[in-house]
């Protein structure tokens, strides 16, 4: 295979990720979430938008994962003064949202939707392989696919060769993958929102720089590549963590902007893995004191728990790409994480919510 | 239609691949001829983006790729008819200047950010006759890339490729992406990843993609 220089820098640093972890940091901290009890939230999401002589419309993302292991939604409720109110589902992925439409000139547009689910950590044993049932072909497909922004030839492919070259099973691929991804990327503070999650360019511009739509997207793209089943899963943070990570958490009710995606691949045996490499960069970016090495302790900690095991202080919308919205001429969304509107067919700016403008509150509800 | 070469050879070992320049070749062409073709034109830029860097005391991270497009490639421009952010339609087919910028990108890449107003001091010691800039928003909702602009001061129509047809159609993989097209909007050059046009002169723009060497453009009335 004809290796260019980036090609190369890929190589290298890959061939060098072994080198830098300490033998024994793992155990200076202890993150370790696990499937025990089970906690319920509430999140609301509040849409104002301006007065207007024309129609306008939203969508509110509703939570829509079921996974009897980690994840139940638990219904939505809203009140609104919109003309419709009507409750969508995306045909490929099952994504939800609220539809609402608004008459022209109408007082100003408001809607008010609070949804319920319940949720518990996740934890993987990476040990051994179980009965996990295996995944249809229709689901297989769906999870090896590109989708607009995540290819998986070119220089996916090739990116992903180069990493899993040396990894014989399908869980040392995945696993290679994640470190690679911890290695070589880094948490972009600039990046608007989550980051739009364009693989390809990242990695023909060499700038692996972004956040976790980015981050893990990568993931998902790079695993695709080389057939294993991945795919991104887009919600929201609602809680602190209760391991004490500052950046893997809120810090109030207010979490208008903490959305947050992550992602899953799926390992004969084992089902669903669940990982989160964009989440290690985090920590490292913003963990205080902030700028951590690879070699702190947290850091450590983080990266060792985030490749089979999630603290679910978070919610999960959905899974969805490329995401036609009902209704709308617009184009599609990459994904549906944050609400969306149109004014006049003018799609407004998911990523400004004070000029949007929404605010989505969480709080937990579990009963004492 | 012609096709561009995205992942194109040439890479001349330079360091920093953000800043490279890498050449369009229509798929059939002969791509030694091509580059061979290109190293010739390539001088100018290059050493001009290396001038500048050495004024700013740079190290050596911007030199770069360069191939030239053979003559007679031509882009669909049939398709490339956008809106631009108050909903006027813009069709590249008339748009009348020496040299024509088309320059993909978009509000969440960081390098966009930067090399937007140079592309507009660019055009403003050009003089609008000799350069045409159009700025192609790819894939952003109208209201963000609207309030991106809000602050900034820039004479080029911004266009919206809502749905990236237009950057599909041109094989945009990265960006920034910008071709440089002659008055017959004949795409010469490519660049992949931003540039530092602060360093580039229009003449030599147009001498590199051999504007003096083609007649007149015939454009009737």
């Amino acid at each position: 295979m004809k290796m260019n220089r980036r090609d190369a820098l890929h190589a290298g640093l890959f061939a060098s990720l072994a080198a830098v972890l300490p033998r024994n940091a793992a155990a200076q901290s202890s993150f370790a979430p696990r499937p025990d009890n089970w906690r319920s939230f509430e999140i609301t999401t509040r849409l104002d938008l301006e007065k207007a002589q024309s129609a306008a419309q939203a969508w509110i993302p509703l939570p829509a994962v079921n996974e009897p292991e980690w994840t139940r939604p638990l219904g939505n409720s809203w009140s609104t003064n919109a003309r419709t109110a009507v409750v969508e589902r995306d045909s490929k992925y099952g994504a939800q949202m609220l539809h609402l439409e608004w008459e022209p000139a109408a007082d100003p547009p408001m809607a008010e939707v609070t949804s319920r689910f319940s949720t518990r950590d996740r934890a993987v044993d990476l040990s051994k392989f179980g009965n996990a049932a295996p995944l249809s072909e229709v689901e297989r497909k769906l999870y090896t696919e590109p989708t607009a922004l995540i290819p998986t030839d070119g220089i996916v492919r090739r990116t992903a060769d180069m990493i899993t070259a040396n990894a014989t099973s399908e869980l040392a691929k995945a696993k290679v993958i994640y470190e690679w991804i911890v290695e070589n990327t880094f948490r972009n503070a600039r990046t608007r929102g989550c980051g739009v999650g364009d693989i390809a360019a990242m990695l023909r511009a060499g700038n692996l720089g972004g956040k976790c739509a980015d981050l893990n997207a990568l993931y998902v793209g790079l695993a695709r590549a080389v057939g294993l089943p991945a795919r991104d899963v887009y919600g929201v943070r609602v809680a602190p963590s209760k391991f004490g990570y500052k950046s893997l958490g809120t810090a109030s009710p207010a979490v208008t902007k903490a959305q947050h995606c992550r992602a899953e691949v799926y390992i004969a045996g084992m089902g669903w893995v669940p990982v989160d490499p964009a989440d290690v960069r985090k920590v490292v970016l913003e963990e205080p004191p902030g700028n951590l090495s690879l070699t702190d302790p947290k850091v450590v900690a983080a990266r060792k728990t985030l490749f089979g095991a999630w603290e679910t202080n978070w919610l999960a919308y959905n899974m969805a790409h490329d995401v036609r919205l009902p209704g709308s001429s617009g184009p599609a969304v990459e994904f549906l994480m944050y609400p969306q509107a149109e004014i006049a067919g003018s799609r407004l700016d998911s990523l400004d919510p004070e000029h949007f403008k929404y605010v989505i509150t969480a709080s937990e509800v579990t009963p004492t | 239609m012609s096709r561009f070469c995205g992942d194109v050879t040439g890479n001349l070992g330079v360091p920093n691949t953000s800043r490279r320049l890498v050449g369009c070749l229509a798929s059939l062409g002969p791509i030694v001829l091509a580059l061979t073709a290109a190293l010739s034109l390539a001088g100018t830029l290059v050493s001009v983006a290396l001038t500048q860097d050495d004024e700013v005391g740079a190290e050596d991270s911007r030199a770069s790729a360069l191939i030239a497009v053979p003559p007679g490639t031509r882009v669909d421009t049939s398709s490339f008819r956008l809106d631009d952010l108050a909903g006027t339609q813009h069709d590249l087919g008339k748009t009348k200047a020496n040299v024509v910028l088309v320059h993909f990108f978009a509000t969440w890449c960081e390098p966009c950010r930067e090399e937007l107003p140079a592309l507009q001091r660019l055009i403003e010691r050009s003089g609008a006759a000799d350069l045409a800039v159009l700025v192609v928003s790819v894939g952003e909702p109208d209201d963000r890339v609207r309030r991106f602009f809000a602050s900034m001061q820039l004479s080029f129509p911004v266009l919206l490729d809502r749905e990236r047809q237009v950057a599909k159609a041109w094989r945009v993989e990265t960006l920034p992406t910008t071709f440089v097209l002659n008055r017959e909007l004949e795409p010469r050059l490519m660049v992949e990843g931003e540039f530092a046009w602060d360093g580039i002169k229009l003449e030599e723009l147009s001498d590199t993609i051999g504007l003096h060497k083609t007649p007149p453009r015939k454009d009737g009335g």
